[in-house]
């Protein structure tokens, strides 16, 4: 739809500057319309882009309990009627756009409409079947949630010590603006925006870990750890820190009491990781790993607040964990349990990482083979689009 | 259900999304969403003697998927795989046929051309359907479109589906002819077929 409104819009204002030019008495006037549509053309060029993501929409790569599984991540983060496609890219990461086209459309004076919102979530083409990477789209479609519903706002405003980080920003833009020699608004102007970004990042981890339980900690890990480790950069914070702050908020809800018995090597491992001395920045840089680390409680209760009943609870996962495992081991599809209730697709994910880990004999050096089990991923896949299938299903006497 | 038979000891069909579906002496079976649409390729044919022939069996589908709601129109004389929505699982002694259900079948559709399915199976059930009707036929995933039926062997077998390599494993979806296991068999017959004809005519210069 915000292609279309986009196109209409485009045409629209085609239409409009064709009459102005043919009604214009001057050369002057003329050639300030070809101007217009000068720049109207180059804005067209960006729409293209669109292509390969409604090709996207025809026919995708991803399994349908992937894109089913998508949908319903959607309704508990983004909280708001949404068209999402996801394209593959050959680039070697998760990524998303919003409203791609708002820009364009606020130039051609279009009213902002606000729903449906589109989401364009890209992933890597290589990873297509990589179903265990997938709930990295929930820390992308936090990316959404946070431009819908203002959720950096809401930490700050919510932040209890918000007196204390007012200080530590104006000593950071001091110290910051004294080391490279530049002026405090262009210092201060430079930590607004890194720690925007990061604080972002850290919101949309926050908002996976609750919605998803630990699968999300075990495929950001497998994924993120081949790139990066304890190296901040001005827009993300160290892979180690965000591991640091995901297994604090998995000790305090309750989960490492379950991880710990099934996983205690892989769970070691990662707290060892998470444990690794921070790589030395700039004044900026450490002033943003602080302020995470002091912000982390606030982002996590208000996530928690927002999210509501999307919230993954431990309990409920420990309740099906066993019956979903046998299956696995069985390679019976464990899309309903005994009672005939659809599975929990949060569970089954969990359930076929500690299963593939397990049978792996808990070793982290087997987290790559263990990536590449292409069967496995596959039968998960349609566990999750059955699973989906069968809490949807609207019975025949259903008026 | 409740039932203190171990899992690996049930006849399982999953998931089972009304209980009607279960019948006196039949379970209805519903379409799964994955398809093999059968086209023409640069191949001259499939020859199962061929050490390419898996290759070939590959090259000439192409995998489509129909998510629920929307049809797959299956035209005349065309041949599809597709695949129960269900995961069927038999114990070792169930045995079953998939057999199509007459409503389909009286406007031209033949469902499942290979119907046996043997004790120890596990897996969506892979469906040959081919319209030898006159019209196209707008096929929908998760509609009804087959019967399992089942019978009990005298005692389990130990040579169940499960046991040794099977062809089909736990598939998911429509699975692409796996005829290069034939191979033994089918070299088997050429030199059997070789031996017949220098036994007829000592002259003739073997193929």
């Amino acid at each position: 739809m915000h292609v279309e409104e986009t196109l209409t819009a485009i045409w629209t204002e085609i239409e409009r500057l064709e009459e102005r030019f043919l009604s214009a008495s001057t050369h002057a006037a003329r050639l300030a319309i070809v101007t217009e549509m000068r720049f109207l053309n180059h804005q067209v060029q960006f729409v293209h882009e669109a292509t390969p993501w409604l090709e996207s929409a025809q026919e995708s790569r991803l399994a349908l309990g992937v894109t089913y599984f998508i949908d319903e991540a959607v309704e508990s983060v983004v909280q708001r009627s949404a068209g999402v496609v996801a394209p593959a890219d050959p680039i070697y990461m998760y990524s998303t756009y919003s409203w791609p086209f708002r820009a364009l459309l606020k130039e051609l004076r279009v009213p902002r409409s606000t729903e449906p919102v589109p989401i364009i979530l890209f992933y890597p083409a290589q990873e297509a079947a990589s179903l265990l990477f997938h709930p990295i789209f929930v820390h992308e479609l936090g990316h959404t949630a946070i431009d819908e519903h203002d959720l950096a706002d809401r930490v700050l405003d919510n932040d209890p010590d918000r007196t204390d980080f007012g200080t530590a920003y104006a000593n950071a833009v001091a110290a910051f603006a004294a080391d490279e020699a530049i002026q405090p608004t262009e210092a201060a102007a430079l930590i607004d925006e890194g720690l925007a970004y990061w604080l972002e990042e850290v919101i949309c981890d926050a908002l996976a870990l609750l919605f998803l339980g630990p699968s999300y900690l075990l495929s950001f890990a497998a994924f993120g750890l081949s790139m990066s480790r304890s190296e901040p950069s001005s827009d993300h914070p160290p892979l180690t820190l965000r591991l640091a702050l995901l297994l604090a908020a998995l000790e305090f809800d309750g989960w490492l009491e379950i991880l710990r018995p099934t996983i205690p090597r892989t769970l070691a491992w990662l707290e060892d990781l998470a444990s690794t001395p921070a790589d030395p920045g700039n004044r900026a840089i450490d002033f943003f790993r602080d302020a995470m680390v002091a912000l982390w409680p606030t982002v996590y209760r208000e996530m928690k607040t927002y999210l509501n009943a999307g919230v993954y609870d431990p309990a409920a996962f420990e309740a099906v964990a066993a019956a979903i495992d046998e299956r696995l081991t069985l390679w019976i599809l464990p899309a309903q349990l005994e009672d005939g209730s659809p599975a929990d697709r949060r569970a089954l994910l969990l359930a076929g990482w500690l299963h593939l880990i397990g049978g792996a004999g808990d070793d982290p050096s087997a987290i790559a083979a263990i990536l590449k089990r292409r069967r496995f991923h596959d039968f998960l896949a349609k566990a999750l689009e059955m699973s989906a299938v069968a809490e949807k299903w609207i019975p025949v006497d259903t008026p | 259900m409740a039932t203190d038979v171990p899992l690996h000891e049930r006849l399982l069909v999953t998931p089972l999304l009304e209980g009607s579906q279960i019948g006196e002496a039949s379970i209805d079976l519903r379409l799964g969403t994955e398809f093999l649409i059968l086209r023409r390729t640069r191949y001259a044919g499939v020859d199962p003697a061929s050490q390419t022939v898996d290759i070939q069996a590959r090259e000439i589908v192409d995998r489509h998927v129909v998510p629920l709601g929307r049809p797959l129109w299956l035209h005349p004389d065309q041949f599809v795989l597709g695949a129960t929505l269900e995961f069927v699982r038999l114990p070792s002694n169930i045995g079953a046929y998939v057999l199509g259900r007459s409503s389909w079948g009286r406007i031209g559709l033949i469902v499942a051309t290979a119907v046996m399915i043997q004790p120890g199976f596990t897996g969506a059930i892979t469906l040959e359907l081919v319209n030898e009707g006159e019209s196209p036929i707008a096929l929908y995933p998760g509609s009804r479109i087959a019967q399992l039926a089942v019978h009990e062997l005298d005692a389990p077998t130990e040579h169940g589906y499960d046991v040794g390599d099977p062809k089909y494993f736990a598939p998911i979806g429509p699975q692409v002819s796996q005829l290069s296991k034939e191979a033994g068999e089918i070299g088997s017959v050429r030199r059997t077929g070789l031996s017949l004809e220098r036994q007829d005519d000592p002259g003739v210069t073997p193929v």
